[in-house]
């Protein structure tokens, strides 16, 4: 036998291992031995810390290092949002967060999305607080100072959300009066007696674009608007389901807008409405997140502002 | 160089969480290491029931030795364990007698082979008639000479590594691990040679 194939036949008894069953139950004894000794699991900052002095350590070499360097500088700008974004508002990275989600509002130039955006960040904020108060180990009254502040952070968040919504409504409100008043011409009255109403496929797409941005959701209310641009160059809005009471009173929004014949004005008109009691709505859940939070109900309250979220998406 | 670079940030990142008490990264270190220590104990001191009880104790023992010293004395956690196995097989030694290392093949063993799905119905019962003949023959050798081998081509520890365990330098374990393997393999053919005169 040569010296390669004994190293071989000696390689293979590396494929030798203890019983699975031994490895099972000698590592969950293990882990309650440890546990009883007082190991703990770190916090993300902890990790990050430990990280960088590891990699400090190992890239002894100056190139390395400075390559390491610029790596991190490019890396943290651009996913400084990504590395922080699930901290707390108790932790310590928590400002972190916060800053590089305003450089990131910074970054994006269009107004409607850079407001978006805000709004999206305000609601994971509020929604984090809420958690964090749900929690019965946290919110205690050894903590109640600081329960204080995140309540307060909590209606900043909120005030802010109002705000960013109110401001992309507005936006869109004047979205529409334009559309409505300058494209809508004369051509629906021309053609009133028949059976289908021909607006022209541009008009349709228009319209088309408006309505659907305007998708209203409410407690068993939709309000839909469908394109049936090949059968016909019909277009309507159809209730899908009515009725319902909410926790505020009943609200009916029964509406069936035939366009078979309709006006360009009332189309407008409809869509103004449609916008106002988007409005309404907002500001009611808006409303309603503030007395879920201020009678503690904050799971309720997350909920809530998940739609806020949604309604945004 | 840059995996080279990875695998030492890889052992300062889990030296330094264990210095914190980490839970994970100990059980992490556990779940890679496990493997290795059984072999290594079980192929010192022959008894599988002993190799397991070792283990376990080498482990807490780590974990325990973690807490309270510094680890500037291991260069990797890897290297700590192997001498924290080391100087328990000592501690057992003592307090059992060295005795005489029956052959392992005259045990009873709980242990699996641990092969892998792709390798063919031939290829594992070579792997397992290797094994066998490698329980018969390694307890015949000197025990550095059999520590060499398990931790070079068993465990597959490289030189430094090996260097930083035992306390030597990197050319005594070149010229150990020569030495040892001649050693083997002159078993071996001396075996051979007295089953071919049999027949």
């Amino acid at each position: 036998m040569n010296q390669k194939d004994l190293i071989t036949k000696l390689n293979n008894a590396k494929h030798l291992s203890p019983d699975k069953e031994w490895l099972t139950s000698n590592r969950a004894l293990f882990l309650t031995q440890i546990a009883n000794s007082g190991a703990n699991k770190l916090s993300v900052w902890q990790i990050f810390c430990i990280n960088f002095r590891s990699l400090a350590k190992a890239s002894s070499q100056p190139v390395f290092a400075s390559v390491i360097f610029l790596f991190v500088l490019l890396a943290s700008s651009v996913f400084s949002h990504q590395i922080f974004s699930e901290a707390k508002p108790n932790d310590t990275l928590y400002i972190a967060r916060v800053i590089s989600e305003k450089a990131k509002l910074n970054t994006v130039f269009d107004n409607t999305e850079r407001d978006k955006m805000a709004v999206k960040f305000a609601t994971r904020h509020a929604e984090d607080i809420s958690e964090l108060l749900a929690n019965p180990e946290f919110n205690t009254e050894e903590n109640k100072e600081e329960v204080d502040k995140l309540s307060d952070d909590f209606n900043k968040e909120i005030e802010t959300v109002k705000n960013k919504i109110a401001k992309l409504q507005s936006n869109e409100e004047e979205k529409k009066v334009d559309v409505g008043s300058d494209n809508y011409g004369n051509n629906n009255k021309e053609e009133k007696g028949e059976s289908e109403a021909t607006t022209s496929s541009s008009l349709e797409e228009e319209i088309i674009t408006i309505a659907s941005d305007n998708l209203i959701t409410e407690k068993g209310i939709q309000l839909e608007i469908k394109a049936e641009a090949e059968e016909s160059s019909l277009v309507t809005l159809e209730p899908t389901v009515a009725l319902e009471n909410t926790s505020t009173g009943a609200v009916k929004v029964e509406e069936e807008i035939d366009n078979q014949g309709s006006t360009t004005e009332e189309i407008a008109g409809a869509l103004l409405e449609e916008a106002e009691n988007d409005k309404k709505i907002d500001e009611k859940l808006i409303e309603e997140i503030k007395m879920l939070f201020q009678a503690k109900q904050y799971n309720e309250a997350i909920e809530k502002l998940y739609q806020i979220n949604n309604l945004i998406e | 160089m840059s995996s080279n670079v990875l695998k030492k940030f890889k052992d300062k990142q889990t030296l330094d969480r264990l210095k914190k008490k980490d839970q994970v990264a100990f059980t992490l270190a556990y779940d890679e290491n496990v493997a290795d220590i059984y072999r290594f104990v079980y192929f010192k001191i022959g008894n599988d029931e002993e190799a397991k009880d070792i283990t376990s104790e080498v482990f807490l023992k780590t974990w325990n030795h973690i807490q309270t010293n510094s680890l500037e004395d291991a260069k990797t956690l890897r290297a700590l364990f192997y001498k924290v196995a080391r100087n328990t097989i000592i501690d057992h030694y003592r307090e059992h007698g060295k005795g005489k290392i029956v052959s392992l093949e005259e045990q009873a063993a709980h242990f699996d082979i641990a092969l892998e799905e792709e390798k063919g119905v031939e290829e594992r019962l070579d792997i397992k008639q290797d094994i066998e003949l490698i329980k018969a023959k390694l307890p015949l050798l000197k025990e550095e000479y059999r520590e060499a081998i398990i931790m070079r081509f068993i465990n597959e520890l490289d030189l430094a590594e090996i260097a930083d365990i035992t306390g030597k330098s990197r050319g005594n374990i070149r010229i150990l691990i020569h030495r040892a393997l001649k050693a083997l393999k002159s078993l071996l053919d001396e075996d051979r040679e007295s089953q071919e005169k049999e027949v």
